[in-house]
């Protein structure tokens, strides 16, 4: 089993497809850092004076408003005015400032969410199915004929594989933006900022194992990257949108919400709970109620559903013929 | 060792559906026994099932019913502990585009911890100097090499070839024919399932023919050659015509193929000598034509049903 992890994990390492991939993560990450660049840059000489002039601007409508009120208080009518002038920001304040680490990091990071996802997917799908699409299947059984072991140990490096890229991708756009403040000499703010960092990057690394799981499954059970796509597009429109729209009580069964309850710590979803009216007989009064799917549960959803994925994909391997 | 055979099915039955549900029989109740050691070859036209029986030796296909042993282990369960001791092609040669054929080779290798065989392997082949290049990039003739390179990785005691000289050129194919005779010569076992008659005429020892997934025939291929050598004699004689008569009234069937007489149905040359004296017509050449594995298949695989023909078998 170790021979074939091994040998598995270098057919990963040398596909180029699966380095592209990985590739297109660092790019996301590195953009996200440019935008970090760009959002942390010092005021430019025209915002400067567009600040300049919007602060002339309202301490002359300050002071017109103190003279006018200082007038109004001189006639009988506004003698209970308070004319003090109002409390006018300084000019630094008018001059925009870049955003505290925390809203940037948690914008980039965050952002990161759903390309390390993909990609994730796709990798597995791609290790797994470029086997089949090659035909190379046929003859690596005659090598390694017992098919669960084969299973295993693809599954396995797909795993393996997709973890540094992902790994990778987010410490590119992690590093990225913190070397922007520390370039830039901003403030790195309070330490709590790295305890969320680092809650959410060891949340997001196992989803991208699952999701690495689930694609290596999928491409087990239906052996084409194509068809494959079809069906997480169908689950996507299907089952991830148009069902919780029908059935809001099963929006608990979306792979979405329980994502996002296992990265960000529980996701909320609204149900119609309706109750007799009694004020008017037979009439009923409904209203929406938030209920909460918890990080354990969305973390369980996820884990079972890959391992279904993956009996079904270990299933049909096992039992259709190979080419 | 023992009488067991290198592979034995029983009753081998294997079906696909088609895209309208219609039942396809590929293997219908096949017996194989390949004996251990020598060139066995696997013959029949296309879609006779020779493919897919292979595949099913090698545990690519389950069959729907029937029995296979392989190297005295019964399959599925024993499959794992068979297919160590075989090495096969199967079809085309199928590996990684993208790798070069060391690093294919090598990475099969690692499997059966034969890593240090890959270089004297891809020599042996004719791979060397391409062995970096990638495996896109080759010939037809050299994926094959690579492919019987892969065979020979697991030190086998048997190896199997479906079609292995597809796209060759006369080098490759003489190459591809002496690396199965040496492997035979070391006492292991070959199946070679081939179009290529005259091949495996020279190379193999013994010889299974289906048709329409079933065994016509099998034994050893001189005795399958010779059970059908009431053959015909070519006779060049001084004149053609009265020859032609006399051979004819003596009850032979008699063809004119320019000036000479190919008679057919004859048990022993000598009586068309004693006839055609007797007719004051002599001979100045009699060859007696030797039928080959290709006239035999030919005969078998042409205009008949799946019955056995008598006297041939094992």
């Amino acid at each position: 089993m170790t021979t074939l992890l091994r040998i598995e994990l270098e057919r990963f390492r040398c596909r180029g497809v699966l380095w592209l991939v990985a590739g297109l993560l660092l790019l996301t990450g590195s953009g996200y850092v440019l935008m970090t660049w760009g959002h942390t840059a010092p005021a430019s000489a025209a915002e400067v004076a567009a600040a300049t002039e919007a602060f002339r601007v309202d301490a002359e409508g300050a002071k017109q408003f103190v003279e006018r009120c200082l007038e109004l208080q001189a006639t009988d009518e506004g003698n209970d005015l308070d004319c003090r002038p109002p409390d006018l920001p300084t000019l630094s304040q008018y001059i925009p400032e870049p955003p505290e680490l925390s809203w940037e990091l948690g914008d980039a990071v965050g952002g990161m969410k759903v390309p390390v996802l993909i990609a994730a997917l796709a990798m597995g799908v791609s290790f797994v199915t470029a086997e089949f699409g090659a035909r190379t299947m046929g003859t690596w059984l005659t090598f390694a004929p017992r098919r669960s072991r084969v299973l295993a140990s693809k599954t396995g490096a797909a795993v393996i594989g997709v973890l540094p890229a992902a790994l990778a991708a987010l410490a590119v756009t992690i590093g990225g933006v913190v070397l922007v403040y520390l370039v830039r000499g901003l403030d790195l703010g309070e330490a709590s900022v790295w305890t969320d960092l680092l809650r959410f990057v060891t949340h997001l690394l196992p989803a991208a194992a699952v999701a690495a799981v689930l694609g290596a499954g999928l491409a087990f059970a239906v052996r084409n990257a194509a068809a494959v796509a079809g069906i997480v597009v169908w689950w996507a429109l299907a089952v991830e949108v148009a069902l919780p729209q029908i059935i809001p009580a099963l929006a608990p069964a979306t792979l979405g919400l329980n994502l996002r309850a296992w990265l960000e710590g529980g996701a909320e979803y609204t149900v119609q709970e309706c109750r007799p009216d009694p004020d008017v007989l037979g009439a009923q009064v409904c209203e929406d109620v938030a209920r909460t799917v918890g990080s354990a549960q969305g973390g369980l959803v996820l884990l079972l559903t890959a391992a279904v994925v993956l009996a079904i994909g270990a299933l049909v391997f096992r039992r259709r013929a190979v080419t | 060792m023992s009488d067991e055979p290198a592979i034995r099915t029983r009753g081998l039955r294997k079906t696909y559906r088609s895209f309208t549900l219609r039942e396809v029989v590929a293997v219908e109740g096949l017996d194989l026994e390949v004996p251990v050691g020598g060139v066995h070859a696997f013959l029949g036209p296309n879609g006779a099932g020779k493919t897919t029986t292979i595949r099913m030796l090698l545990g690519l296909e389950r069959p729907d019913s029937g029995s296979i042993r392989v190297l005295g282990h019964d399959l599925p369960g024993g499959l794992g502990a068979a297919v160590a001791k075989v090495g096969a092609i199967v079809e085309q040669p199928r590996f990684y585009p993208a790798f070069s054929g060391r690093r294919n080779l090598s990475l099969l290798a690692q499997s059966v911890g034969a890593g240090a065989k890959v270089d004297g392997l891809l020599a042996q082949v004719g791979l060397a100097d391409r062995a970096g290049d990638r495996y896109r990039s080759y010939s037809l003739g050299m994926k094959q090499r690579l492919a019987v390179a892969s065979t020979l990785l697991k030190d086998p005691e048997l190896v199997i070839f479906d079609e292995p000289t597809n796209g060759l050129d006369p080098a490759g194919v003489h190459d591809v024919r002496t690396i199965m005779r040496a492997l035979a010569d070391a006492g292991r076992t070959v199946l070679v399932s081939s179009h290529m008659l005259a091949e495996v005429e020279q190379v193999a020892d013994t010889v299974s023919i289906v048709v329409g997934g079933r065994l016509v025939a099998d034994g050893r291929v001189a005795d399958l050659i010779g059970s059908r050598a009431r053959g015909a004699v070519r006779v060049d004689v001084t004149d053609p015509v009265r020859g032609g008569e006399a051979l004819e009234r003596r009850g032979w069937i008699v063809r004119r193929d320019g000036e000479v007489l190919v008679v057919e149905g004859v048990d022993d040359p000598v009586e068309i000598s004693r006839v055609l004296a007797d007719a004051g017509v002599y001979a100045r050449e009699l060859v007696a034509e030797r039928p080959d594995l290709e006239q035999v298949f030919l005969e078998l695989t042409g205009a008949q049903g799946a019955a056995r023909p008598q006297g041939v078998g094992a």
